[in-house]
């Protein structure tokens, strides 16, 4: 129960004395005021800009649809490269392409599709594929051979068979690819948006407010940006593994 | 045992190495690039070498820190998991900012990259250490310090290695963007961005392609050397 109170209040006061030694750092001079803004103005760059929901909404749009797009044709594309048995390389050949960081493909596709959403939407559903069939594929491979028999004893058929043993025993990995090609997603999303000049979006007003020298916007987006990452893994990733797999006591 | 290790070296190692070189190989044989290619390479690689060894040195000391008392960890952990979302490359527009275009930008970006994972699943690693193994410390009267360095973190070597292979991932990762935005005139990230200018589709695509084997290699390589000197020897894995 002590424990459980610190846990909480030792966090905060930590984060409130970094936040009180950025200040006192900047009242001393020792850090520039050009260059490093007053927390409390970061504070108001997230509240005074007009355009700050516009800017969260569409990094979130993007990377909604992007983890959508690449997470469903992933899944597919790594369930059924498991049919096959004979081929070991797959694995290799894809843990290569997920060791491609998501932003060097970004020059690629503006070239071929040009500038803006497209270009950003066409690199986020690639950096969020990879991950997916490769968990999903890894987690069919090692999964326990008995299940399978038992399957083949309770006379399922094959729709059964998908829905009843081999989606629940690969869940650990279904989670994993979600929070793996959530976090590369968004973060190849922001980098994209540096690149590929589009109009709205927390990487756009990052690169954007360089332009101008506003470091009190920059830091404002890079800390949104931390924080929109902890909201969404404690919303949908928490949440789903309390209700799957440390439900089932696959994980505590 | 000692084919499995070959059979392993062969898949994770000989193939891939052999595989780049005959990538360079061909490559150049098209005329796509030529020998000013392996400079940019060798120039990422340095950057990479140095931010990472930096990041390795610095979180080192910030785990004998962190390591000594269970109140501190439980204050930064949070804070760190914090830091650890916050994607690398948004702090490059900042950095460009503080520091210049210059290779200081970069070895930052790495450092940032890497420095909070290793950081936060050593830290992790320290919580799942088998409690006996704390008790066995009391018995032989061991200060804090050697208990860290004596006991905690030989105990939690598999999690330190985790955060070691995530860290060079998302080094790697944080240098192809930061050389793409902090516009340095060698570098592989610098490569792909400023071929897409000159319309080099070619030159793109073998850049690209040699970012993954890198990245691959340095991933492989790298670790696996490591876990065989550490884990594999001392038999936790």
């Amino acid at each position: 129960m002590k424990n459980k109170i610190l846990n909480i209040i030792l966090p905060i006061l930590t984060f409130a004395s970094l936040v009180g030694i950025w200040n006192l750092l900047l009242r001393i001079g020792a850090l520039n005021k050009a260059l490093f803004p007053y927390p409390s103005e970061v504070l108001n760059a997230v509240f005074d800009n007009h355009f700050i929901i516009e800017h969260i909404f569409t990094s979130l749009k993007s990377l909604f649809i992007c983890v959508c797009i690449g997470y469903t044709i992933g899944f597919v594309v790594g369930f059924v490269l498991s049919f096959n048995k004979k081929i070991n390389f797959i694995e290799d050949f894809l843990s290569f392409f997920m060791s491609i960081p998501g932003i060097s493909w970004a020059p690629l596709f503006i070239i071929t599709i040009g500038f803006g959403n497209p270009t950003i939407l066409a690199v986020g559903s690639l950096t969020a594929f990879f991950p997916v069939v490769y968990n999903v594929y890894h987690g069919l491979k090692v999964v326990n051979k008995s299940f399978h028999y038992l399957g083949d004893i309770m006379e399922y058929s094959v729709l059964e068979k998908v829905f009843r043993i081999h989606l629940p025993a690969i869940m650990n990995y279904i989670i994993i690819a979600l929070k793996l090609s959530l976090a590369r997603t968004w973060r190849t999303v922001i980098a994209v948006e540096m690149v590929a000049g589009s109009m709205f979006g927390l990487g756009f007003m990052i690169f954007d407010a360089r332009e101008f020298l506003n470091v009190d916007v920059m830091f404002a987006g890079i800390f949104l940006s931390g924080l929109i990452y902890v909201m969404i893994e404690l919303i949908i990733i928490k949440v789903l593994e309390r209700m799957t797999v440390i439900k089932w006591g696959m994980k505590s | 045992m000692g084919d499995e290790i070959i059979m392993t070296l062969n898949r994770k190692v000989i193939i891939p190495a052999f595989s780049i070189v005959l990538f360079f190989v061909v490559a150049m044989k098209m005329g796509v690039i030529n020998i000013s290619f392996f400079n940019h390479i060798w120039v990422s690689l340095r950057r990479m070498i140095i931010g990472y060894t930096i990041s390795l040195i610095v979180s080192f000391f910030i785990v004998l820190l962190l390591g000594i008392s269970n109140y501190l960890r439980m204050a930064f952990k949070p804070v760190l998991s914090f830091f650890i979302s916050i994607p690398t490359i948004t702090w490059v527009p900042v950095l460009l900012i503080l520091t210049g275009i210059s290779e200081t930008t970069i070895i930052i970006a790495i450092f940032l990259g890497s420095f909070f994972t290793i950081v936060y699943s050593t830290l992790e690693g320290f919580e799942n250490v088998d409690p006996n193994l704390h008790r066995v410390g009391i018995i032989l009267g061991f200060t804090r310090v050697q208990s860290l360095i004596r006991i905690s973190i030989p105990a939690s070597f598999n999690s330190i290695m985790v955060g070691l292979k995530l860290g060079i991932a998302y080094s790697w990762r944080a240098l192809v963007g930061a050389e793409m935005l902090g516009a340095v005139q060698i570098g592989l990230g610098y490569l792909v961005f400023a071929s897409r200018k000159f319309y080099d589709i070619r030159l793109m695509i073998v850049s690209l392609v040699s970012i993954g084997l890198i990245g691959y290699l340095l991933n492989t390589t790298v670790i696996k050397y490591l876990e065989r000197k550490t884990l594999n020897k001392w038999g936790i894995q």
